[in-house]
């Protein structure tokens, strides 16, 4: 009898001790997030630093552990902001657009969100006019995405400035036109298609936010 | 990239300029309405080859439409929180030869659709599809109405991912299927709300 009550009494108090009331479950989830990103921040530095000549970098532990922190926080734009400078580092400006875009979209963007998409802007108008901003690697040499990953940007750039460009109407046909013949010949790589359109989507309702005044345009 | 404290010391000096913003916002509406139109381009045209006098293999999706269909569930999505911002501009000359385009493919391409496939009949996942996951958290698609398409039946849990654990999925086809019946539902959304578009 005594033996049997100290079992019951055992199982109420395991019971207990693995109840966690939901703000405590929600710090937990917290530390698991801003860990994940240290993780990723420290992966990212790690292959920044070893910079071997004829040696590709290495980026997907640190994308692991920021796709991870994503999948454990939607709501938080801070691991889109590190996978965008990720791409920065690869020259891969439409990937570093959608996760500047991603980051801002988010329901808890970072505070550097839409200074960080200004001077992305500022550096794709300048790669633009220097002639080279078609990613550093050369992914398989496949012409529209290619063309598609320097003239996409240069358009949201563009959109983005708000001011008339002559060669605009032309810029944006030949996106589109890009972007149909390689649906049609299936040479764009697999996510290509979505992130631009979730580009598009996003940029359209950080533009009219812009509009009603939300983002104030800062002097870099 | 900023580090945090220099970002926040930055000073903004300047007034923004409502008229370049509002021309940028313009901009990136025709860029949205341009690129949904190449995509129902795309679709109607593999549909209409394919499926239009093969009704019967309209289960067998080709790959070029494969890669389509997320993508045209994306901006079916958008047009939903949009359509009634387009009307706005339908008095504006830098928007009307391209609203009247999108409009007439996004037309055609409906009844092509309707006309072959038979959506009654298929299940309804109750799972998130794959690019339901790639947009949980990105605020332009969850507002509003579209937020409750995440959503389990009784208004309050998040549908399960369909990689979750015990999650049976249905077939890669079934489930391109009802990424079709979604668009076409969206359109029913777009009718009974009474959206204004192109007057033809």
């Amino acid at each position: 009898m005594t033996t049997l009550i100290d079992r019951k009494a055992t199982a109420v108090l395991l019971e207990e001790k693995h109840q966690t009331t939901p703000e405590f479950q929600h710090a937990i989830s917290q530390s698991c997030h801003q860990t994940l990103i240290h993780l990723g921040d420290l992966s990212r530095y790690r292959e920044s630093e070893l910079n071997f000549k004829g040696t590709d970098r290495n980026w997907g532990p640190a994308i692991g552990y920021y796709d991870l922190a994503i999948a454990i926080d939607p709501s938080s734009g801070t691991p889109y902001n590190q996978l965008a400078i990720i791409s920065k580092t690869e020259g891969d400006h439409a990937r570093a657009l959608y996760h500047l875009y991603r980051a801002q979209s988010a329901l808890e963007p970072p505070p550097t969100a839409f200074a960080n998409l200004q001077l992305e802007f500022r550096k794709i108008r300048e790669g633009w006019e220097r002639g080279n901003l078609t990613a550093a690697t050369d992914k398989g040499g496949r012409e529209p995405l290619l063309k598609l990953q320097s003239w996409f940007p240069s358009l949201h750039a563009r959109c983005f400035d708000g001011v008339d460009f002559a060669e605009y109407d032309g810029l944006e046909r030949n996106v589109l036109d890009q972007l149909a013949s390689g649906l049609k010949a299936r040479s764009l790589e697999t996510g290509f298609l979505n992130r631009m359109i979730l580009s598009n989507i996003a940029a359209d309702f950080a533009a009219g936010d812009r509009w009603q005044g939300k983002f104030t345009q800062c002097s870099l | 990239m900023l580090p945090l404290r220099q970002a926040s010391a930055q000073t903004c000096v300047e007034a923004p300029d409502i008229a370049q913003n509002e021309r940028a916002f313009k901009l990136f509406q025709r860029l949205n309405i341009r690129t949904f139109s190449t995509i129902l381009e795309l679709v109607r045209a593999e549909y209409k080859d394919r499926y239009q006098d093969n009704a019967d293999k309209v289960h067998t999706i080709n790959p070029v439409t494969r890669r389509l269909l997320p993508g045209l569930r994306f901006y079916s999505f958008w047009l939903i929180s949009r359509a009634a911002l387009l009307s706005a501009h339908l008095g504006d000359s830098m928007m009307i030869p391209f609203l009247k385009e999108f409009w007439t493919v996004y037309l055609q391409t409906l009844t092509l659709i309707m006309s072959t496939t038979r959506f009654e009949e298929l299940p309804r996942p109750e799972y998130l599809l794959e690019e339901d996951d790639e947009i949980i958290g990105f605020t332009p698609l969850q507002e509003g109405q579209l937020q409750q398409r995440f959503l389990n039946l009784d208004g309050t849990s998040r549908k399960p991912k369909c990689h979750g654990h015990g999650i049976k999925r249905h077939h890669p086809n079934i489930e391109m299927l009802c990424r079709f019946r979604d668009f076409v539902e969206d359109a029913i959304d777009l009718a009974h709300n009474e959206v204004e578009i192109f007057p033809f």
